[in-house]
């Protein structure tokens, strides 16, 4: 089968405000097959973000290789490039939204790729293709929102408008950062069904970074445990027991020791094998 | 109660930002010292006197119907000249602008290419920037009447030189100020939509314009406003309209007419800004 993702050896750092380096992904390898759908939890600061820009190419590995398909981003040309980069969709942690355009023309952005600058411009002053656009709006819910500006939509709102511009943009693969950080429990769940629905009956491909561990262990055949800038694990959800967990967000900065067993076992309860 | 952990140290201020502020604030003062300007001059009685004198000369304004149907005409050229001035102006500056945005540039958070690490692909990317900067820097060094004193050379005497004065240092002026408002604007839309498969033009065009429009629009209409002054300026070397009339008036000693030119220069300006708030508002 296809790989869709692939990466060896990779290692990105960042410059810090004191002028110290900071290596948010300290040599990951991984393989993700085109169809897949695969969950990265870990705690805060592991690298989950990281990890996701070096997939859809918004940031450059320091050392390691990175490939889309079997293509090597940095060895195209531009065009080459941007269809590659066409063909993943991403839902930002942040939305990255545009504050100042209607609701339909934040999820319309989802199609600049395959439009001409004319045609671009021209959906500004009248929007085309509202049909797809609204079709997307109704999957994740912000149907009656379609002719508001988006910096009105609530923070729930907002993230499905950003899934529903992933979602028109057609993208064989779709990377989603926290894509149910702000929504409801049952609408988060709905959500994740949704995104798992797409992977199933159209073969796209999903990384999703997760905070709600629960909802990773029970919608996703594949888990990525991220610690440190490493992959600490990377099982089914059946061999993930509370104990590995423990260990995966030892030192969290948010939770003491107890803390993390107490939130663990809390939400772990009939969603853990063992 | 566990005692908190120290804080981080902070990182060291970056260098001179307190040097900076009191070098300006010296060479304020310097400036001051330099020229000879005393402010306390203006209010001594003799030079209030002399204010007072001067000024009753424009009162009443002259409202003969006769002396303001001459004026219409000059009226109505100053304004052509500003807005002429103005479309030419935003016709070279626009792609200025767009040129020296830094953050369409630099720092590549909008590569198609992905980031350039370095090297001469990361110089030769930065070079549109560098280029259109010092064009738009020459074009502003010069201002405006002297630019139109160069083109009556080339286009002769009359308006054309005016509008290519005003329209190239204004060019100048819009297209910094442009990329400085765009600069302003938060990159992440854009950039989402270029690792998207986007190129970078729909990028800005959908992930900048949106957010910048409505200052980029109340600033070419301010603009706007400054050109009508820049016309009258302009008519004292021979541009034609207001200013020109006022020069010959007071040329002639004739102050109440002077006045009522100026009258009508401050409704120009009023009529701009009445134009700027409506437009400002229907694009909200
Ligand atoms: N652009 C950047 N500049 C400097 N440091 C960065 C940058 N991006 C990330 N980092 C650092 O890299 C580390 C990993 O960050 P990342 O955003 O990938 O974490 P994360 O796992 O997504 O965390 P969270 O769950 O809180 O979103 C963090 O320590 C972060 O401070
Ligand atoms: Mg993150």
């Amino acid at each position: 089968m296809d790989t869709a993702f692939e990466l060896v050896d990779v290692h990105k750092r960042f410059r810090l405000a004191n002028g110290d380096w900071n290596e948010a992904i300290r040599g990951v390898s991984l393989t993700v097959r085109q169809g897949e759908s695969i969950a990265v939890i870990g705690p805060s600061g592991a690298g989950k973000t990281t990890l996701l820009r070096l997939l859809n190419l918004t940031l450059r590995p320091d050392s390691g290789e990175v490939r889309i398909n079997g293509t090597d981003p940095s060895r195209v040309k531009v065009r080459a490039l941007r269809r590659l980069r066409a063909r993943t969709g991403t839902v930002y942690q942040q939305h990255n939204l545009i504050p100042s355009l209607r609701t339909v023309h934040n999820i319309l952005a989802g199609r600049l790729s395959s439009w001409s600058i004319l045609r671009s411009l021209h959906s500004l002053i009248s929007p085309r293709e509202i049909g797809s656009a609204a079709e997307a709006a109704r999957k994740v819910g912000v149907l009656d929102k379609l002719w508001e500006r988006t910096d009105r939509l609530s923070g729930g709102e907002q993230q499905r408008v950003a899934i529903a511009r992933a979602l028109i943009q057609n993208p064989r693969h779709l990377l989603a950062d926290e894509p149910v950080a702000s929504v409801d429990p049952s609408r988060a769940d709905a959500l994740i069904t949704l995104l798992r629905e797409l992977n199933e009956s159209e073969g796209k491909t999903i990384v999703v970074n997760l905070h709600d561990v629960p909802i990773a262990l029970r919608h996703f055949p594949r888990i990525l445990g991220l610690h440190a800038g490493r992959v600490f694990f990377d099982l089914p959800p059946g061999e993930i027991k509370a104990d590995l967990l423990m260990r995966l967000y030892e030192g969290d900065e948010d939770m003491t020791e107890g803390e993390t067993r107490a939130w663990i076992d809390e939400t772990m309860k009939g969603s853990l094998a063992g | 109660m566990s005692a908190s952990p120290a804080p981080p140290p902070r990182p060291p201020l970056p260098a001179g930002r307190f040097a900076i502020f009191a070098a300006a604030s010296a060479a304020i003062l310097a400036s001051f010292q330099y020229t000879g300007f005393n402010p306390a001059l203006l209010f001594s009685a003799e030079s209030l006197g002399a204010i007072a004198d001067f000024g009753m000369g424009f009162l009443p304004p002259d409202l003969s119907p006769g002396f303001l149907a001459t004026t219409l005409e000059p009226a109505l050229e100053t304004i052509q000249l500003a807005t002429a001035g103005m479309a030419v102006a935003l016709l070279f500056g626009i792609p200025l602008a767009l040129m020296a945005t830094g953050t369409f540039h630099l720092g590549g958070a909008l590569f198609e290419g992905g980031t350039p690490a370095g090297g001469p692909r990361r110089a030769l990317s930065a070079a549109p920037y560098w280029i259109s900067r010092l064009l738009l820097n020459g074009m502003r060094s010069i201002p405006e009447l002297i630019w139109a004193l160069l083109f009556v050379r080339l286009a002769g005497l009359g308006p054309a030189a005016g509008i290519l004065g005003i329209g190239v240092a204004y060019a100048g002026i819009l297209g910094k100020v442009f990329a400085e408002i765009m600069e302003g604007t938060d990159i992440r839309p854009a950039a989402a939509l270029v690792a998207a498969g986007s190129t970078r033009p729909r990028a800005i065009l959908y992930g900048v314009f949106p957010g910048s429009f409505r200052t980029l629009l109340s600033y070419a209409l301010y603009r706007w406003e400054c050109a009508m002054r820049a016309a009258a300026i302009l008519g004292f070397v021979g541009a034609g309209g207001l200013g020109q009339q006022i020069e010959i008036s007071m040329r002639m000693f004739e102050h109440q007419r002077t006045a009522t030119l100026i009258l009508e220069l401050f409704l120009l300006v009023t009529l701009s800004d009445v134009i700027s708030a409506h437009l400002r508002r229907k694009f909200a």
